[in-house]
């Protein structure tokens, strides 16, 4: 039996988007304490295995410091065999990042495109994988047959795209996961995990996702995937498996109608209130959307209701609510606010979205300046 | 909209009163501080409530008018509308105050209830009464509704105009649109200038290239890192390894040096244990030998050997001496019995001899004449021969010839007479005995020697005599000397004490020698040992295993492999030193790349907000503007309407018409043309811009106009100038209303003599 870890997709050293700079350095450290709490897990759950399938690195940003804590990190689990296949933000080749550093002697890293198989006989098991050489994989690679002892345990370790029939990032289809019959295909370059699934042939496939989120793109729990694997005599497989969750920040990203609120005040605890309801607090990161209707003479601070929450690890709050709520009293505005609302008015209802998004905030800006505000602390 | 009643149940320091209003003109007069403005402030309260805010230097609304006794603000008006009366009731309490008069957080308590006073009804969704009943905000009624003082100083054409246009556009006398275009615009170019090269977007932008510059060195500054960690980690493990190597060859090759240094303080230790041994022999050896405190040495030895040697030649040359005397007496009294008869053999042999001498002589003699005589009858023969041959004389010649018969038979003679001779010598031989000449020599000889012989054997006695008795006495003068040196009595053999002696001698020069050799050596040894510590070397030294690989063959060999990786080690010194300082350097100056990349992100973010608000401003100016033609095009003649009607009626005609413009110049039609109204007296401004005003107010408010409260807006007027405004005024109130707050009389007392109005003093 093997027990087995499954991850891909760290981006070590991969900036953060969407954080001030003093969080981003929380999140790099945040990273590093994944990546130590999974040598831990390996090491606590005595694994057999760590497969890592991809993007381990983001080669153009890792450090040294980097690299020594991943080959320290190795180093620490020599019992359990490291497999790691190169992906596109970190492919292999004479100028890659593998090559910079020497790995301790239970680190196995693929290096060629062609697919290749690392024999484990004290496990009755091999690992079959390939490498990226480069940013892109324009071919299919399971397009081929692969041969097989089908009395070993089989696994494949690929970086790979099952989604989309783009031939940038090694196209996998079902068809192909079917055919290369495999007992476990540990899959990398989705950042989200939607589980384990069977194939027909009895083999299992996964994305393990991500360790940890790096935006508001990688919405969710992450985590990492681990297994049971055995084989009997008559090469019948038995597979368990189970999602790990690692990330010590989920990132969310929610709608919020602030249709009617009068006042920032009204806005802020509305906001309050929300977060408070989705039980939000400081291991979270957020990305809430204000939409609804507005006065037009109710101007919305993003930036300062960010500053007022403290509940959160992260708050961004994108303005897109639409200064038309009771607008029938400006629509009469006999002065230039009317006539200028007037002007404006179209905008705000049209079809796109960058288009009324300006025109609301032109509208503020302007009814601003005519009631002799001063703009200049607009900006 | 005609105000019929105003009471103050309590507002500011009102408190209690009650004014009833006509409708037109109504004078309210009053002392400063009266309550004038109050008043005012009272039906701005009743219509839009009191504000939050504090303004500038001056409190809130609330925290003006709130009755900090009673704590409350309230009281009614009454409204008459074209379609019904209201009596508007509005009150403010301040909750949180104790009973004992303390204060917990303060917070305010509103009350509104608007009577329809035709059926005393509640009437209820009317949150707002000025925008109910007016159709503006509370901003548009304050900035409209409301004149302050007129400064007739500053009521000239162009202000004017500015002014109009600022209460239509924004009912803000003080908002100018165009100042509002100015202040969005200035915002606008904040973010960008116009020429694009300025502002907060270009400056970011210029931010975002330098940090692209920036991320790349980073990345660079990250790879080269990368780069020089791995070959110095290289380096390392190089010189590492060759430091063990370089350890190990030094640690054979001391052991192995050491080990001779060992080897020579180990002879050091022989030669002191050997000096030792020998100062132990020595002192045995003195010890055994010494007699009567003497003990031989060299000079000792050679001092005796040479007196025995002396007294053993004296004797054994006496001996000698004897012994040939003996022999010499014994020779000379046999030789003194032969004397006689040898002598005579020697005279006989002598004789023999000197006949035979004789004999030769003779021989000799004829054997020369004889061959004289032959050569000279040769000679004849000879010259005869050849004169004859040469026919030279040839007679004398043959007589030569035959003369040389003679010198022929003469030599014949001699030669007869030579040979004679022979047999002569034989005689003498055969009777002296000898066989041959040389035997007759050798036997005179032999007997003339033996004569000497005899003599000399008698000398020689005499000679011997008298050596024999000197070399006695030499002997015994060497052997008293003898005895006076042989001191040492090992025996009583003096040869065998000199033997001892010599034994001893022999011996402790041995060990003297030996003694100096191992000396020499030792003094040898000690210099070069100087330098050394012997524990030291013998801890260095090691054990045999420590130089299981080294030996005099290869030593050498060694040596040059430890010098090379000692070099190797030197030279990958410098190269980590190199290193280090390289990267140290590139430490100090790298930065990780992702926050590099962070910042960009977020500066682009920025950028990002940014151009949305330069678009929103953009979009804002061209709005306004397209807004502002829209106005100026629709609202200039119906103000020009308006104007012209009421400064018709005032002034009978005479400026009945009034000109506006899109660009709200204002132009009056006189009798001598159309004139620009700054060449108008400053009383016509005066009621022009008033009628502007109320032109305004009719085109602003769609629903009821409210009565316009001017608050001592005319003091600084003219009565002349007064007047006029109070004769407008007048006219424009019909069907509507007006009130005037003045702290003097003038008004009421011109307006005695305009019309009807209502006059209240506080």
């Amino acid at each position: 039996m093997i027990k087995l870890i499954h991850t891909a997709d760290l981006h070590l050293d991969s900036p953060f988007s969407m954080l001030d700079l003093q969080k981003s350095e929380i999140r790099r450290q945040e990273m590093r304490d994944s990546f130590e709490a999974l040598i831990n897990l390996v090491y606590t759950t005595r694994s057999d295995m760590l497969l890592i399938a991809g993007d381990l690195f983001e080669s153009s940003y890792v450090t040294h410091e980097t690299l020594n804590m991943v080959k320290n990190g190795f180093a620490r689990i020599p019992d359990c065999r490291i497999v790691i296949t190169p992906g596109n933000h970190d492919p292999a080749g004479e100028n890659g990042i593998y090559n910079k550093i020497d790995f301790s002697e239970n680190v196995y890293i693929f290096t060629s495109e062609d697919i290749s198989y690392l024999d484990f006989p004290e496990l009755n098991c091999r690992v079959y994988g390939y490498a990226f050489t480069s940013q892109s994989y324009e071919k299919s690679p399971l397009c081929n047959e692969i041969p097989k002892d089908k009395s070993k345990i089989n696994i494949l370790v690929c970086h790979g795209d099952t989604a989309t029939a783009i031939p940038r990032h090694a196209p996998i289809s079902k068809n192909d996961l079917e055919r290369a019959d495999f007992d476990y295909i540990a899959l990398g370059h989705y950042h989200n995990t939607d589980g384990v699934h069977e194939l027909s042939n009895g083999g299992y496939f996964a994305y393990s996702g991500c360790l940890e989120g790096r935006g508001f793109d990688e919405i969710g729990e992450k985590g990492v995937i681990t297994a049971r694997i055995d084989k009997d005599e008559k090469g019948k497989t038995a597979f368990s498996h189970k999602f790990v969750p690692f990330s010590k920040r989920i990132y969310h990203t929610r709608s919020l109608d602030i249709t009617g609120c009068d006042s920032s005040a009204a806005i802020l605890a509305k906001i309050n209130e929300f977060i408070k309801s989705e039980g939000f607090d400081d291991h979270d990161a957020l990305k809430l959307v204000l939409e609804g209707m507005l006065s037009p003479s109710l101007r919305v601070f993003p930036q300062y209701y960010k500053e007022q929450i403290n509940t959160l690890f992260s708050l961004k709050i994108t303005d897109n609510t639409l200064p038309l709520f009771e607008s029938a009293q400006l629509m009469s505005d006999p002065s230039i606010k009317g006539a200028f609302f007037d002007k404006i008015r179209p905008l705000l209802e049209s079809g796109n979205a960058e288009e009324r998004e300006t025109a609301a905030l032109a509208l503020r800006y302007g009814l601003v300046a005519l009631s002799g505000g001063e703009t200049s602390d607009l900006n | 909209m005609i105000i019929e009643k105003i009471r103050i149940d309590c507002f500011g320091n009102l408190e209690d009163l009650t004014l009833e209003l006509e409708d037109g003109v109504n004078i309210i007069e009053g002392a400063n501080e009266s309550g004038k403005s109050t008043i005012a402030s009272f039906i701005k309260f009743i219509f839009y409530g009191l504000g939050t805010k504090a303004s500038g230097t001056s409190p809130a609304e609330r925290e003006r008018f709130v009755n900090w006794h009673t704590g409350t603000a309230g009281g009614h008006i009454v409204i008459r509308t074209a379609e019904a009366k209201y009596r508007i009731e509005r009150t403010l309490i301040i909750a949180g105050q104790r009973a004992d008069g303390t204060q917990t957080k303060k917070s305010y308590r509103e009350g509104l209830q608007i009577i329809d006073l035709s059926n005393n009804t509640p009437v209820s969704g009317i949150g707002s009464p000025g925008e109910h009943f007016f159709g503006v905000d509370e901003e548009v009624y304050s900035r409209t509704a409301f004149i302050n003082q007129l400064d007739g100083a500053k009521v000239d054409g162009g202000k004017l105009t500015q002014s109009i246009e600022n209460i239509l556009f924004s009912a803000n006398e003080s908002v100018n649109i165009s100042k509002a275009m100015k202040k969005l615009d200035a915002s606008r170019v904040v973010l960008l200038h116009k020429n694009g090269a300025g502002g907060q977007i270009y400056e970011l932008e210029e931010k975002c290239a330098q940090l692209e510059v920036k991320l790349e060195s980073a990345k660079q500054t990250s790879a080269d890192i990368l780069e020089k960690e791995s070959s110095l980690k290289a380096a390392n493990e190089k010189r590492e390894s060759d430091l063990k190597k370089a350890q190990k060859l030094k640690r054979e090759i001391v052991s192995y040096e050491n080990s001779k240094i060992a080897e020579l303080f180990a002879k050091k230790r022989e030669c002191l244990a050997k000096l030792e041994e020998i100062k132990l022999s020595l002192d045995t050896l003195r010890q055994n030998y010494t007699r009567d405190g003497i003990l031989p040495d060299d000079n000792y030895v050679t001092g005796l050997e040479a007196a025995l040697e002396d007294y053993e030649n004296a004797k054994a040359q006496a001996d000698e001496l004897f012994t040939e005397l003996e022999l010499a007496r014994a020779s000379a009294d046999a030789s003194r019995n032969n004397t006689d008869e040898l002598e005579k053999n020697i005279d006989r042999l002598r004789y023999a001899r000197l006949s035979i001498e004789k004999i030769k002589k003779r021989a000799h003699f004829s054997s020369v004449i004889s061959l004289t005589f032959a050569l000279i009858a040769v000679l004849f023969i000879a010259g005869g021969l050849a004169c004859i041959y040469l026919d030279f004389f040839a007679d004398i010649a043959r007589l030569a010839i035959l003369a040389s018969s003679l010198p022929i038979l003469l030599a014949i003679v001699f030669l007869a007479l030579k040979l004679g001779t022979s047999s002569a010598k034989k005689k003498q031989l055969k009777l002296s005995g000898a066989s041959s000449e040389k035997e007759l020599d050798s036997l005179v000889k032999s007997a003339e020697n033996q004569s000497v012989q005899i003599k000399q054997s008698s000398d020689r006695l005499e000679k011997l005599t008298a050596d024999c008795k000197s070399a006695t006495a030499l002997a015994e003068t060497a052997l008293q000397k003898l005895n006076e040196k042989d001191l040492w009595k090992y025996t009583d053999d003096t040869k065998e004490n000199i033997r001892a002696a010599k034994d001893v001698c022999d011996r402790i020069n041995k060990i003297q020698i030996e003694e100096t050799r191992v000396n020499e050596a030792l003094e040898l040894l000690c210099t070069q040992l100087s330098p050394y510590d012997e524990a030291e070397v013998f801890r260095l030294a090691g054990t045999e295993e420590d130089r299981a690989g080294i030996d005099q063959e290869n030593i050498g060999a060694k040596r040059r492999e430890y010098e090379f990786v000692s070099g190797a080690i030197e030279s990958l010194g410098v190269r980590i030193h190199n290193l280090e300082k390289e990267l140290a350097s590139l430490y100090s100056v790298s930065d990780n790349p992702a926050r590099i990349a962070e910042k960009i992100a977020l500066a682009r973010d920025f950028i990002s907000e940014c151009t949305k608000k330069h678009n929103a401003y953009k979009l804002a100016l061209e709005k306004i503007e397209e807004a502002s033609i829209s106005m100026r095009d629709n609202i200039s003649p119906k103000l020009a309407d308006f104007t012209s009607k009421l400064m018709s009626e005032l002034t009978l005609g005479k400026y009945g018409e009034i000109g506006i413009d899109s660009d709200f110049k204002v132009s009056v039609r006189t009798e001598a043309g159309t004139r620009e109204l700054g060449y108008l007296s400053a009383g016509t401004q005066d009621i022009t811009y008033v009628s502007l005003r109320l032109a305004l107010i009719s085109s602003l408010y769609r629903s009821n106009t409210p009565g316009v409260i001017f608050d001592e807006s005319f003091s600084r007027l003219d009565n002349t100038r007064l007047t006029q405004m109070l004769k407008l005024l007048n006219i424009s109130a019909k069907n509507t209303q007006c009130i005037l707050f003045t702290s003097n009389d003038r008004e009421a007392v011109l307006m005695n003599n305009i019309g009807s109005f209502g006059y209240k003093k506080l």
